[in-house]
């Protein structure tokens, strides 16, 4: 069972932010909201959205885990009008989910679950740098580094954090010094630095907003993890994304 | 270009990142065709320089090459020698249409019939000496090799796929498949739509590969037999046969054993039948090439595309840093760390 309203901005971006890496999910449900897990195909990203119970204006549910096509369930809410709530509700019987916006619903016919690629595994790492960047800054320099070449590269050491891309010709560079971040911490002696591919990162900008806050954890040449609030409370979407590794360095 | 014997074809999506670390056999006059008659302005008049010279080639060849090369695709354009004798009726009658097209395309300007100017415009399309020369020169400094046939461009590059030194053809046109290639990619453009001839809609299209042996396995055919149905049906060497296409060519082929037989039952002939068979079976190729690829030469690159062919100079350093990069680094998988 799962009913649910919720405001039509917020889930409509929480599936976009969903629907960049993967297009059949699993959502799973249970009386204290509702999350996702999926990687992309190429195994390269990982996108993790939780919605909690106090982000929706009604939530009614028991545990249970649906298929779907996020991708078109987002095409579909995409018809939604600026900060409409949206009414969503598991129709059991059809094996259908509703979604409603003012007078116009959408029924979308539920994937067979066996057919979902395995939710992945949450790889046990360790990542020694934390920054919370300001969401405007993030997007910023995303942007930045589109225009250099189709990479970007985080630096993190004792001073703060360094954003950065690289061309033949050009680049690009913004540093920030660890008292202008929301928060900053650092293990002892370490410097890190990693490099990511826009092809994800751009995408993934899109999905966080300038008002909240970007949580960093970086390593040295390994993943990064990056995450921000979506919903009005604890909701939130996360990223793992692995990096670019350059040889003959 | 042969008659369309796709339907009888296997072809798989693929995507450029399939090819990655592919050798890549370019038929280049194909390839230059379509970036002469598509790559246009919207009055329908080509790419020009500051000077008046069409540059809608060296636009296609540079962004597609980069484009490959950020891949890690490794291309070789395969230029066109001198066509096969039996050719000169198809391409007599290429030009007359060419020559009709342009009058057409030149009163539907004037009338600022922009629609009509473009569908004459891409009709009366033609490569120029000038047009080759240029197109060699911007290779030789995106560090790509090209070859020269003595021939036919496709046989060419079949050969050079039969012989292990490159991997698939890539070409619009079938007829590699017929002179023997052993995988063949169409659809290798960089945008995602195409607009369909003669009309206003466009079509998303994606690469499509066709391996040679998976064809002949499915019809329980040789190359022989393959060939034998393009004829048949027609090719750039002969008409065909009114109204056999290829799933009627491919039964009888099957059911005589041979062009020959087939003709026999039928009653028909097909003129030069023996010279076009030799054409696609022993075709004129030759083995004095040599690929090898080079880092692209950035200076010159920005010298000859933005300082003689007037070219956007943020864009080209912008691919040019692009390709770069793709070579030094490598894209890891979340797997590393499960």
């Amino acid at each position: 069972m799962f009913k649910a309203l919720i405001n039509g901005d917020v889930i409509k971006n929480a599936l976009m932010g969903v629907s960049i890496l993967s297009n059949d999910v699993k959502m799973n449900f249970n009386d204290e909201g509702i999350y996702i897990k999926a990687v992309d195909d190429a195994n390269v990203c990982m996108v993790s959205l939780n919605l909690k119970k106090d982000d929706f204006d009604y939530f009614d549910a028991s545990s249970s885990s649906i298929g779907l096509n996020i991708k078109t369930a987002y095409d579909l809410l995409k018809d939604a009008k600026k900060g409409e709530p949206i009414e969503i509700e598991l129709l059991e019987k059809d094996s259908k989910i509703k979604f409603s916006m003012g007078n116009l619903s959408y029924s979308l016919v539920l994937l067979n679950i066996d057919a979902i690629k395995k939710e992945p595994k949450t790889p046990k790492i360790d990542l020694p740098v934390e920054a919370v960047i300001n969401g405007e800054d993030f997007k910023k320099a995303v942007k930045a580094a589109e225009k250099i070449s189709d990479y970007i590269i985080f630096n993190a050491d004792n001073e703060g954090l360094k954003i950065s891309s690289k061309g033949n010709m050009r680049d690009m560079f913004l540093s920030i010094p660890k008292e202008e971040l929301m928060k900053y911490s650092i293990k002892e002696g370490n410097s890190v630095r990693s490099m990511f591919s826009l092809e994800y990162v751009s995408e993934i900008a899109k999905v966080f907003t300038n008002q909240e806050d970007v949580e960093l954890h970086i390593g040295n040449d390994f993943p990064i993890l990056m995450k921000s609030n979506i919903a009005k409370h604890e909701g939130f979407i996360e990223y793992l994304l692995a990096p670019r590794v350059e040889e003959g360095y | 270009m042969s008659r369309n014997i796709s339907p009888i074809l296997v072809k798989k999506e693929v995507s450029f990142e399939d090819l990655a670390n592919k050798k890549l056999a370019i038929d280049a006059y194909n390839t230059l065709y379509q970036f002469i008659s598509i790559i246009r302005q919207k009055n329908g008049t080509s790419l020009i320089n500051s000077k008046g010279n069409i540059t809608s080639h060296l636009s296609g060849v540079f962004y597609r090459t980069s484009n490959m090369l950020k891949k890690n695709i490794k291309p070789v354009y395969v230029f066109d020698g001198e066509p096969p004798q039996l050719k000169f009726d198809t391409i007599d009658k290429r030009k007359i249409i060419r020559e009709e097209a342009f009058e057409k395309y030149i009163i539907a300007r004037e009338n600022k019939d922009f629609e009509n100017a473009i569908k004459y415009a891409q009709m009366s399309t033609r490569l120029n000496h000038k047009i080759i020369e240029e197109t060699v020169i911007l290779l030789k400094y995106l560090g790509i090799p090209s070859v020269f046939a003595p021939s036919e461009g496709e046989s060419q590059a079949a050969f050079m796929t039969i012989k292990g030194d490159v991997d698939i053809v890539a070409s619009q046109d079938y007829d590699s498949l017929l002179f023997g290639s052993t995988q063949l990619v169409r659809n290798l453009a960089v945008g995602k739509k195409r607009k369909l001839p003669n009309k206003k809609e466009y079509v998303d299209i994606t690469p499509e590969l066709y391996i040679l042996n998976e064809i002949l396995e499915k019809h329980e055919i040789d190359r022989e037999a393959l060939v034998d149905i393009a004829i048949l049906v027609g090719t750039d060497y002969n008409e065909g046969i009114r109204n056999i296409g290829p799933k009627k060519a491919l039964k009888l082929i099957k059911k005589y054993g041979s062009i020959e037989k087939v003709l026999a039952a039928i009653g028909k002939e097909i003129e030069n039948l023996d010279d076009i068979k030799n054409i696609f079976l022993h075709p004129n190729v030759t083995e004095e090439y040599r690929l090898v690829w080079y880092k692209p030469d950035k200076e010159k690159i920005i010298e000859f595309l933005c300082n003689e062919h007037d070219f956007s100079r943020e864009r080209v350093i912008k691919t040019l840093d692009e390709i770069n990069l793709s070579k030094t680094d490598q894209q890891r998988t979340l797997g590393e760390w499960f």
